[in-house]
């Protein structure tokens, strides 16, 4: 008997018993489904978070302050400061060229007078809301573009449009200032703010401190790691307003060489948030930052936690997809065994005009490979759907956030493994099925008695 | 029959699953929100009315002014003293102005009229003040006049008389202040800020 | 249509001589549940004369579909030695009997034995496609005897579609298949009415003249018994005549 007569037999007999069929292709195809879904998320969290975290990116970021390092400094992933030190151009080019070293995204501050808008309606009607004072505050000037390079969240609006000079985004600290909850955040969106950078100007034996206002859009509220100020804004918003400080009068009265002391511009860059080439190179380059001279944070421990933890998921979700292979394996077995017991005449037949043991074999093991291949390419392309769906869940809430979505994708080697793999597995499981028919003897053939 | 429609109708179903999971919505697009406008500078001259009193960083008239009237793309200097008369201002103050190169500026000189200067002398001075701030530039000036209770009405009266010869005189746009009632510094604010913006 | 029936039926190798069976001293039992033996045939010899057509007669449980199971090599010898032309089936065992059963053997069974997802044409073909016959002259043999046999019009249809008597008729097609030189038949009728047995009967009476082969009819109808050159009668597993 050829392998083209055993497929046609398969064929012709799963065909007859069709509501059986679509039974055990169905519950292959489900676990097929749930495997392949599996290993797809786990593939795009792994290129997501894993490729963040061992290539690149916010998480693998550290954050170099404008301070001397104190002791015992690479042994704590916060920054220990010593002395002010201040980062200059050379600095920022030193740190830069560092091995390991991805890219670095500088950050800018100034210190500017702040008058916050009347207070928004709240919605809870016991809480006390008045004006608010103008106070001094941080506004902290990054590359807009490179915004996606630093530990920033958003959780309410959408980030500057780059380089922008009239809008800014709002931390916690700023909804404190103005006596809100975190849970305001909607409500300051859409509001505008005006920012005074300060200049002394000299006048007779003393100074006077005039501002250079500008108006900017709340348009977000974000939480951002290891930022202090209450703003965040482009560069170019921030770096003209220093300009104007910077271009303050020498003052000889004493308040006046006070203020120029409080308000000076030392430090060319207010930090660095230096992106390293992996996971793997964030504690060498903390050591060369800390050998240059300042101090710096990493969240590296935690960082460790979050990937051994991830592998367990990971290990914990593939097994849950083969358990679910294994029992449609058992269910493709249970079901064929019943087959052969039905059948065991028509197998006492083929062996009476002549069909070979093996021949016999063949033909069920054909019924149960084909049987597992159909449920592993329904399934597979189910659990590619299925996929899917939970990626639309998941980018739009990433989007949400500001961030870049995960794709989504079948990778040749998921599709190919979830049909192979239904169809070996099925094989298996038709084994000893396949078995016990071929050796049923040809006298079956007559009946019993 | 059967099994060739039930397996087509699998594959519609699958595929149209497939397709439907596939659609991943609209990408958020850099939004455009910022207006373009053009960059500007607003800078206020004067006295103590300019300056302002407590308060007056939120409530006083320039601030208004500038909150309210101007596109958000504008920035805004105040470069008035607190003692400063038209004098002041042409020795003191024109020259940072000029430096800035404002697109606008307002001057008040209600000090004046406390300290009894001379009509002519603050008209002269006012004149000064202005040629020197549009002397090759485009920048606007507005001046305006004293409003009925800076001093006695025959004071106010001959103060505004050389302050609108002067802006005349220099190309300077007069702001008549006369309908300035209010004594409460932030209802007053207000209401200088707006006969300015009406003369924007 | 009988008579156009026999000048059809003839074997792929021309016409076909059947072959001579000596079985001597078969014994054959089997063993029940509680463990105790059962004989079924004791110490049996039987002699078939090539293109020889016997009846084999005896009550219920007298052995007779066990001797046809034994001649016909759906089970191996346990005692005593059986010999069907040149072939000895106490030496054969596994892929021999096997090959012994689709070549020389031609089985019709009282159940008819035909494969419900198959057609009648398929049924036909399987037998040659077990003896690994090329596709496209299966084809042709297929329809060529389901012509003979008076089916031609019901090739394509199911074992479910068809009546016992034509399901009979498919069976005996498939029988004569591979040219077999022993048609074995099991109460080839007991399933049918009347009519289609006397059909079924001529059938098998023209098949095996046409192809010369020995057949042997295993029937408790003397009636039926009585169409053939010999009846043996099997009474506690051994014979008489």
């Amino acid at each position: 008997m050829t392998w083209a007569d055993s497929i046609v037999m398969a064929v012709r007999s799963i065909r007859r018993r069709f509501g059986r069929t679509v039974l055990t292709v169905a519950a292959v195809a489900l676990a097929a489904a749930l495997l392949t879904s599996l290993l797809i998320a786990v593939g795009a969290a792994r290129s997501r978070v894993f490729d963040a975290v061992s290539k690149g990116g916010p998480l693998t970021g550290i954050q170099v302050s404008p301070a001397t390092p104190d002791f015992g400094q690479l042994d704590s992933d916060s920054a220990k400061l010593g002395d002010p030190r201040p980062i200059d151009e050379a600095a920022r080019r030193r740190i830069t060229a560092l091995r390991g070293v991805k890219s670095v995204v500088a950050l800018v501050s100034s210190s500017v007078f702040v008058i916050a808008p009347p207070p928004p309606e709240v919605a809870d009607p016991g809480r006390e809301v008045r004006q608010v004072e103008p106070f001094r505050g941080t506004l902290t000037g990054v590359n807009l573009r490179r915004v996606g390079e630093l530990p920033v969240t958003v959780l309410a609006g959408e980030l500057p449009v780059p380089e922008s000079l009239h809008e800014v985004a709002v931390t916690d600290a700023y909804l404190r200032a103005v006596g809100l909850r975190s849970t305001d955040a909607n409500a300051v969106i859409g509001t505008e703010v005006e920012f005074g950078a300060p200049r002394l100007f000299a006048r007779g034996d003393d100074g006077t401190v005039r501002g250079r206002w500008t108006r900017s859009t709340i348009v977000a509220v974000v939480a951002a790691q290891g930022a202090s100020g209450e703003f965040i804004g482009s560069l170019e918003q921030v770096q003209a307003a220093r300009a104007w400080t910077a271009a303050s009068d020498v003052v000889d009265g004493r308040e006046a060489r006070q203020f120029a002391e409080e308000l000076a511009v030392t430090s060319k860059y207010s930090g660095l948030f230096v992106v390293t080439e992996g996971f793997g190179s964030v504690g060498p380059v903390r050591a060369a930052i800390t050998k240059i001279g300042y101090s710096s944070s990493a969240p590296e421990s935690l960082i460790a936690s979050v990937r051994r933890y991830s592998q367990v998921v990971e290990i914990v979700l593939t097994a849950i997809g083969l358990i679910a292979l294994g029992i449609a394996a058992l269910g493709i077995a249970n079901a064929m065994l019943a087959a052969v017991r039905e059948r065991r005449r028509e197998i006492g037949v083929l062996k009476a005009i002549g069909a070979r043991d093996r021949d016999v074999r063949r033909v069920f093991l054909v019924e149960a490979g084909l049987l597992g291949v159909a449920g592993g390419l329904v399934g597979t392309v189910f659990g590619y759907g299925l996929a899917r769906l939970v990626g639309l869940a998941v980018n739009n809430y990433l989007s949400g956030q500001g961030l870049t979505g995960v794709r989504i994708g079948l990778p040749l080697l998921i599709f190919a493994a979830g049909i192979v793999g239904s169809g070996v597995l099925a094989l298996v499981a038709g084994t000893l099925p396949a078995q016990r028919a071929a050796r049923l003897p040809a006298r079956q053939a007559m009946g019993d008695g | 029959m059967r099994v060739r429609r039930v397996i087509v109708g699998s594959v519609v179903v699958v595929a149209a699953f497939v397709g439907l999971a596939g659609c991943d919505g609209e990408q958020a697009a850099t939004p455009v929100r910022e207006a373009p406008g053009r960059e500007s500078l607003y800078v206020a001259l004067g006295g103590e009315d300019v300056f302002g009193g407590p308060g007056s960083l939120v409530t006083g008239w320039p601030r208004v002014l500038f909150r309210t009237a101007l596109p958000i793309t504008a920035t805004f200097v105040n470069l008035a003293g607190p003692d400063d008369g038209a004098a002041d201002v042409l020795r003191r103050q024109v020259e940072v102005a000029r430096e800035l190169r404002p697109d606008l500026v307002t001057i008040t000189v209600v000090h004046d009229a406390e300290r009894g200067i001379d009509a002519a002398a603050v008209g002269a001075d006012l004149q000064a003040v202005v040629e020197r701030l549009r002397d090759g530039t485009k920048t606007r000036v507005l001046v305006g006049t004293l409003p009925p209770d800076a001093a006695a009405p025959d004071v106010v009266a001959a103060l505004n008389a050389a302050v609108t010869q002067a802006a005349n005189a220099s190309g300077a746009t007069i702001v008549d202040l006369s309908t300035v009632r209010s004594t409460d510094p932030a209802v007053r604010g207000s209401e200088i800020a707006s006969v300015f913006a009406a003369a924007l | 249509m009988t008579g156009e029936i026999a000048t059809q039926i003839t074997g792929e190798r021309g016409v076909v001589t059947g072959v001579a069976i000596e079985a001597r001293a078969v014994t054959h039992g089997y063993v029940r549940s509680d463990g105790s033996g059962v004989a079924v045939l004791e110490a049996l010899d039987l002699d078939l004369v090539a293109g020889e057509r016997v009846a084999i007669t005896g009550r219920s449980g007298a052995g007779k579909t066990t001797l046809l199971a034994l001649l016909g090599g759906l089970e191996r010898i346990q005692h005593g030695s059986v010999c069907v032309g040149s072939d000895d089936l106490s030496e054969l065992d596994g892929d021999a009997l096997a090959s012994y059963r689709r070549n020389t053997v031609g089985f019709v069974f009282q159940h008819f034995g035909l494969l419900g997802s198959l057609t009648a044409l398929e049924n036909v073909e399987l037998a040659m496609a077990v003896a690994s016959v090329p596709r496209r002259r299966r084809s042709i043999r297929g329809r060529e005897l389901l012509d003979a046999v008076g089916l031609a019009d019901r090739a394509d249809h199911l074992p479910s579609a068809l009546s016992g008597g034509e399901s009979q008729r498919v069976a005996i097609a498939r029988a004569l298949a591979n040219s077999p030189q022993l048609l074995l038949a099991d109460e080839p009728t007991g399933n049918l009415d009347d009519e289609s047995s006397a059909l079924v009967l001529d059938l098998l009476a023209e098949s095996a003249d046409g192809h010369g082969c020995t057949l042997m009819v295993a029937t408790h109808d003397r009636a039926v018994a009585a169409r053939w050159d010999r009846t043996v009668v099997l009474d506690r597993g051994a014979l008489g005549t």
